[in-house]
């Protein structure tokens, strides 16, 4: 009984209106039943605001709200850890909007880097403890925290206008390419908009790619492209945890 | 197995209190930063809901970390699904375990709840019909998350708004004895909180006074409690229109109400001091109205010792 009870009242807890729960007999458990659906229903809705707070504030809260509560009932959460909530939200927006989705994607870059594993980052000391000569050889271990975010809506001056100002409206993103590195420098978050060919560069780099191999993929990409100056970034903002021959 | 005829088992021995026998409050985030202040704040213990900090790593943890050298620290569970038809999730246990080992809580609690089924987590605390069938699972359940935690389990009552109605010919076990027997079977302790028997009393028509005279108190290791609102919900014609119109929200959202005060007096008058926590989650007050329902609690308590 209590598994088919379970399923059942799952099934109602989830549904967009009312469905009949065989334990909640009569009408008084049929409007309980409600205040449960409510719950749950907005609980994870709001789960989604508080992750997506840029992003709500792009969309307008009536259509947030309805794209939340549609994610919720359709995709809700496979494990109690409302931290690890809403990866796929921003995939759930693309078809209703495509700006809103990039601010979602890079909301959700995030909220990982945030919570990402600590590790020491990795100093120039360190690094100047290898042969110059062995340079192009280097592989890096990524700080946990460190990703890019490759955006197709120029998104990031828009979420550094919310961060600083709550209440200033914010208008629809360009549709402009715009690639972000995303990192965790000591408490903080830090979202870095990457010159072209940077992003191509770090990618490889946090794929554990030798440096050679690196410096080519964004060479590729932009001829005229920094390298020292992009891997002093990289020092500085502690993106990298560790590096061997 | 009959259950209803044979009385809740009784004590080996006093449940181990593992918290100071004092007030506590609920840790939440807008009030960290004055926990890692040098003039921290003057509070016996300190609760946090476990889930939150299930996290790899960064500033939230950290923080979490530095706090709990300086308080004791109670993790309160909302995710295990004690009540769960489908069982334990086994990731969840061994994610739980890695932040116990991390934090060395001097206690841990969840629910008499289950939270959705297996893959699918509903993010509330959900009925349970009491019955021998579900005492058995959640028996297995608290079992096996014990074992797998490495830890011993205070149990918390939950807060209700429906009744269910079993089928004919399955008996309804009442609360407080399902809670005494799940007690004796697994030797997990229990968490009692009186703002719930408020709220689910209201809500499903039930003397509260005679459910605390009923509850096993000989396995209660900790009390919470907490503010809760009125909500006319949902009205709808017919005869039990007063009964189901308003409806009392165990939100954790304002100061404990008079009632709660004066069970929590009676509770405690029979059992001498426990750890007794006030919970507050929605509408965040600053942090010196927290601690002065803190210092309210921790008044009684002194009492109570007086009297002793």
């Amino acid at each position: 009984m209590l598994e088919a009870f379970q399923a059942q009242m799952r099934r109602a807890l989830l549904a967009p209106v009312g469905a009949d729960v065989d334990l909640a007999a009569g009408p008084v458990a049929a409007a309980r039943l409600k205040i449960y659906r409510a719950n749950v229903q907005q609980s994870l809705a709001e789960a989604l605001a508080a992750a997506f707070p840029v992003t709500l504030r792009l969309m307008g809260l009536p259509a947030f709200r309805a794209a939340a509560l549609d994610f919720a009932r359709g995709h809700p959460p496979d494990r109690p850890q409302l931290a690890a909530y809403g990866g796929g939200f921003p995939t759930a927006l693309l078809p209703l909007d495509a700006g809103a989705a990039d601010m979602a994607r890079l909301e959700w870059a995030v909220m990982e880097a945030y919570f990402a594993a600590d590790a020491p980052a990795l100093t120039a000391e360190r690094l100047a403890a290898f042969p110059p000569g062995d340079y192009a050889q280097l592989r890096f271990t990524p700080h946990p925290a460190a990703r890019i975010v490759w955006l197709s809506h120029a998104v990031l001056s828009l979420w550094r206008r919310a961060q600083e100002d709550e209440v200033a409206a914010l208008s629809p993103p360009d549709a402009e390419a715009e690639e972000v590195l995303v990192l965790r420098p000591a408490d903080g978050i830090a979202c870095i908009s990457l010159p072209p060919g940077a992003a191509a560069a770090i990618q490889s780099l946090l794929d554990s790619e030798p440096l050679a191999a690196a410096a080519a993929a964004g060479l590729a990409v932009d001829p005229g492209l920094d390298l020292q100056d992009m891997l002093h970034m990289l020092l500085a903002q502690g993106a990298l945890a560790g590096a061997a021959l | 197995m009959d259950i209803t005829a044979s009385p809740a088992a009784s004590p080996a021995g006093a449940a181990a209190v593992t918290l100071p026998r004092q007030a506590g409050i609920g840790l939440r985030h807008p009030h960290v930063p004055a926990f890692l202040a040098d003039d921290r704040p003057d509070v016996a213990w300190l609760e946090v809901h476990s889930e939150t900090y299930l996290v790899d790593g960064g500033p939230r943890l950290a923080a979490l970390e530095a706090i709990r050298e300086q308080y004791p620290l109670s993790c309160h569970g909302v995710g295990l699904s004690l009540g769960g038809a489908g069982g334990l999730d086994a990731r969840h246990l061994a994610n739980l375990r890695r932040l116990y080992d991390r934090l060395q809580p001097r206690q841990i609690s969840d629910h008499l709840a289950w939270t959705g089924t297996p893959g699918v987590y509903l993010n509330d605390l959900l009925p349970l019909p009491l019955t021998a069938e579900t005492l058995a699972v959640v028996t297995a359940n608290v079992t096996r998350a014990q074992e797998a935690l490495g830890r011993r389990l205070l149990v918390e009552n939950p807060s209700l708004y429906m009744p269910l109605t079993l089928p004919p010919g399955v008996e309804a076990i009442p609360e407080p004895r399902f809670l005494g027997e799940l007690a004796a079977r697994t030797g997990c302790g229990l968490l009692l909180d009186v703002n719930n028997v408020v709220v689910c009393a209201h809500n499903l028509g039930f003397d509260p006074a005679a459910y605390l005279a009923d509850f096993p108190l000989w396995a209660v290791g900790e009390i919470h409690v907490a503010g809760h609102r009125r909500e006319a919900f949902a009205p709808w014609v017919g005869p039990d229109a007063d009964a189901g119109g308003v409806v009392l929200i165990d939100d954790h959202g304002s100061r404990v109400s008079d009632g709660v005060w004066d069970l929590l007096a009676g509770v405690l008058a029979r059992t001498g001091p426990l750890p007794v926590l006030v919970e507050w989650d929605m509408d965040l007050p600053p942090l010196e109205v927290l601690l002065a329902e803190a210092a309210r609690a921790q008044g009684l308590l002194d009492r109570m010792a007086r009297h002793a």
